[in-house]
């Protein structure tokens, strides 16, 4: 469980998130959209501890972030919005990396390893330095190294960006299942089709403030007749 | 032209610390400021001046005083070549920008003279230092008239453009015509080779003008074809012409030296139009290496804690990038060559045979020496080698990295901490205790040192990090800049060797002049490094954690 309640953030007099509240329930995927600049990197930034909001509450998994950050970290897999990190390490030196960091034990890192080489193709490019790789394949490592420890609660920063057909399709397949086991997920993107399909609810942001939290028929019956992309573009101003 | 002014423009604006809306930080950053122009930039002013005041000054009388100018110049030349030449190759061919922009419209010329400038912007703050300095130390010693001033303004400004010319031309050459060089990795190892024997040039030439202003002056008069001058002056042809206009106020010799420097920046940028874009086809990716297959890879994965996990990033890291190789960890292990040169330079006998008599002779006199000479050294060489004042801003892009692990920032702290103790330490005492077992120092000295040593290493190393987390420079280009454009690693450096110098001239006076005791004076560097150590882990318990915290910056 994923819950964030009257988080305010401002940078130099621009409140980038302002008074948010929002749960991502066990078993839920939820999505996270809005337009460039809405905030949505931000919260998930707060969400991760990365940075500290000016005041509210953020709470995984039962941890508050301010109050026990070592404890809500451990249970996070955070995939961040740029997969250029550690280049100089080798994709199997930066998956051990992060498998000791989260305390991974040697057997349970090994069979997981060997599961996203296989299903995101990193087999061959695993020895190489993650420098030589391309924006695909360093997004896909990133994937791999952010839920090496199985974490109960994802929060991904538009995970799907530069991964390839078969990639994308495995990450969105990995997300129904780990939803189905009753964990959380949150993730952005600004693909609305991917929105629509995958989750179970949609967050629309907009000048940091939530103008939508609940479920597409929930969303859909307050506009009909509308597609997701047309509600978008009203709810946010840019129609 | 306005292409080339746009290009500058943004690449400057790119390279520049973001300034803090943080009252508090802003005002630390001009401490900063201010320490590193203190002990940094005005003792090599210092320098500088009363090098070319006594050498002016000597010369005066065989009214060859623009030697004494140009050999300062020389000096500062060959600095301007030393530091030049990796910055000018990682502008033109690594900096980050340059895959986005030559897919414009833009010509070589432009691009390479955009980069030039900024190098120049970047490289020049030191060198503008010194050469107003030794300026000033010409002033003090000559009479000279307007045209000296008008012709000093133009050194001012111009002098290291040759240098960083060669700088520029042999980038492109390397890079065009080097059918070995084929990827980054490898250009940096041919620039660590030219740096090493730049260093060495530079080693030689230092030693040369750190003899006394008389020796200097006898040297030039006695032997005014020396082929060392001859061959100065053809490296650096603009010299001669500056020194004479600024010493006889010349109008010749001032138009030909700015010719000159128009027929250098001309060549470099028609040589560009030819070469410089073809450069870039021998910088390929990474050739397909040998890669170990799935099921090796999972056998060599097992578990460690995460303390030696971080450990080992950050060594592989520092190990790994060149430009942190060649600057961090290469020259904890390098030393003795340079202390070897110096030797050998020396007129008395410094074998191991001599040391070995004058130890016996003179035990305590060599235990202070070694004792206060690790302090010193250790000092110097901790923060020289600017692993810990870096150690937040080498994260660049990566810091948020530090944020979202499950790993406290004190472990995270204490492990950067270590890095930087461990190599600086293993460094230095992988020659000093063998060096102090042939000398056969007597084995309490050599404890004494080493504890102090740790003690200094340990200050020094926390001391850098903490200078680096007020205010990190997270937005950077290449590795490289990350240490030539990080004020904290210059005031982490001056701090270290303001407070070397301090304790070497107090300890010395103490021990020579005031006859006290060498265990007095060990107990008293213990209690004053043991004071220091509690000072700066008290301001990084204070302090340091939420310098994290609160950095927002990535």
């Amino acid at each position: 469980m994923l819950e964030i309640s009257g988080v305010t953030k401002t940078f130099n007099d621009l409140k980038a998130v302002d008074n948010l509240s929002f749960k991502v329930n066990d078993g839920e995927i939820v999505g996270f959209v809005g337009p460039n600049g809405a905030g949505k990197t931000t919260t998930m930034k707060i969400l991760t501890g990365i940075l500290k909001p000016d005041c509210g509450r953020v709470n995984v998994n039962g941890f508050d972030m301010a109050k026990s950050p070592l404890e809500a970290k451990e249970i996070i897999g955070y995939i961040a919005d740029s997969p250029d990190m550690f280049l100089r390490l080798k994709g199997i030196e930066f998956l051990n990396f992060i498998a000791d960091i989260y305390k991974v034990p040697t057997d349970v890192r090994r069979e997981r390893i060997e599961i996203f080489a296989t299903r995101f193709g990193l087999v061959d490019a695993l020895d190489l330095p993650m420098q030589s790789y391309s924006h695909g394949m360093r997004q896909k490592t990133m994937v791999a190294a952010a839920l090496v420890h199985n974490p109960p609660v994802w929060i991904l920063d538009e995970p799907l960006i530069g991964l390839d057909p078969k990639s994308a399709y495995e990450l969105k397949n990995m997300m129904r299942e780990h939803a189905a086991k009753g964990n959380c997920v949150l993730f952005s993107t600004h693909v609305l089709e991917v929105a629509e399909k995958l989750c179970d609810k949609i967050i629309i942001i907009n000048h940091g403030k939530d103008i939508f939290y609940g479920t597409m028929d929930e969303l859909s019956a307050k506009y009909p007749g509308q597609d997701f992309e047309q509600i978008f573009l009203e709810m946010t101003g840019e129609k | 032209m306005s292409t080339y002014i746009a290009l500058t423009k943004s690449f400057i604006k790119s390279l520049q610390m973001s300034k803090s809306s943080d009252k508090r930080t802003r005002i630390t950053m001009k401490v900063v400021v201010a320490v590193v122009v203190l002990f940094i930039f005005v003792p090599v002013a210092i320098f500088c001046a009363l090098m070319t005041y006594g050498l002016v000054d000597g010369l005066s009388y065989f009214h060859i005083e623009d030697l004494g100018v140009a050999m300062v110049f020389h000096m500062i030349c060959l600095f301007s070549l030393f530091f030049g030449f990796n910055v000018i190759f990682s502008e033109l061919y690594f900096s980050s920008d340059i895959e986005f922009v030559r897919p414009w419209p833009v010509k070589a010329w432009e691009l390479v003279a955009a980069k030039f400038t900024v190098s120049y912007y970047v490289d020049n703050a030191m060198q503008v230092f010194m050469v107003i300095a030794s300026l000033v130390g010409f002033f003090f010693a000559a009479k000279p008239g307007v045209m000296s001033y008008v012709s000093s303004v133009f050194a001012i400004v111009t002098l290291p453009i040759l240098p960083l010319c060669y700088c520029g031309i042999l980038s492109m050459i390397v890079m065009r015509f080097t059918k070995f060089v084929k990827n980054k990795e490898g250009v940096q190892r041919i620039t660590a080779v030219v740096l090493a024997f730049l260093i060495l040039v530079f080693v030689i030439l230092f030693r040369v003008l750190a003899s006394s202003a008389e020796d200097a002056v006898h040297f030039f008069v006695t032997e005014t074809n020396s082929p060392f001058v001859e061959y100065m002056n053809r490296i650096f042809p603009t010299v001669h012409f500056i020194s004479k206009a600024i010493a006889y106020g010349s109008v010749t010799d001032l138009l030909i030296y700015l010719l000159i420097n128009v027929v250098a920046v001309s060549l470099m940028l028609l040589l560009s139009e030819l070469v410089y874009f073809k450069g870039f086809e021998n910088l390929v990716a990474n050739g397909k290496a040998k890669t170990r297959g799935l099921s090796q890879l999972l056998e060599s994965s097992t578990m460690t804690t995460p303390f030696k996990a971080y450990f080992i990033k950050e060594l592989r890291i520092l190990v790994r990038t060149p430009s942190f190789f060649t600057n961090c960890v290469i020259p904890n292990f390098i030393w003795p060559v340079f202390i070897l040169i110096i030797l050998k330079m020396q007129t008395y006998d410094a074998s191991l045979p001599a040391l070995r008599v004058y130890n016996l002779n003179y035990p305590k006199t060599v235990g202070f020496f070694l004792i206060v000479g690790a302090v010193v050294f250790s000092l110097i060489m901790s923060s020289l080698n600017s692993i810990a004042s870096n150690s937040i801003s080498r994260e660049g892009k990566h810091f948020q990295f530090m944020k979202y692990i499950p790993v406290s920032y004190d472990t995270q702290w204490d492990i950067k901490v270590l890095v930087s103790f461990l190599l600086t330490f293993i460094g230095i005492w992988m020659y000093l205790l063998p060096a102090c077992i042939l000398i056969h120092i007597n084995f309490i000295y050599v404890l004494v040192a080493i504890m102090l040593s740790i003690l200094s290493i340990t200050f020094s190393s926390y001391m850098g990090i903490y200078l680096d987390s007020i205010q990190p420079k997270l937005v950077w280009d290449d590795e490289l800049s990350v240490l030539r454009e990080n004020t904290n690693v210059a005031l982490s450096m001056g701090i270290a060797l303001g407070i070397s110098m301090a304790i070497g001239a107090v300890c010395y006076a103490f021990f020579a002049f005031l006859k006290v005791r060498l265990l007095l004076v060990s107990l008293a560097l213990f209690v004053l490094l043991a004071l220091l150590n509690l000072f700066v882990l008290w301001r990084t318990a204070k302090n340091g954690k939420r310098h994290i915290a609160e950095q927002e910056e990535m």
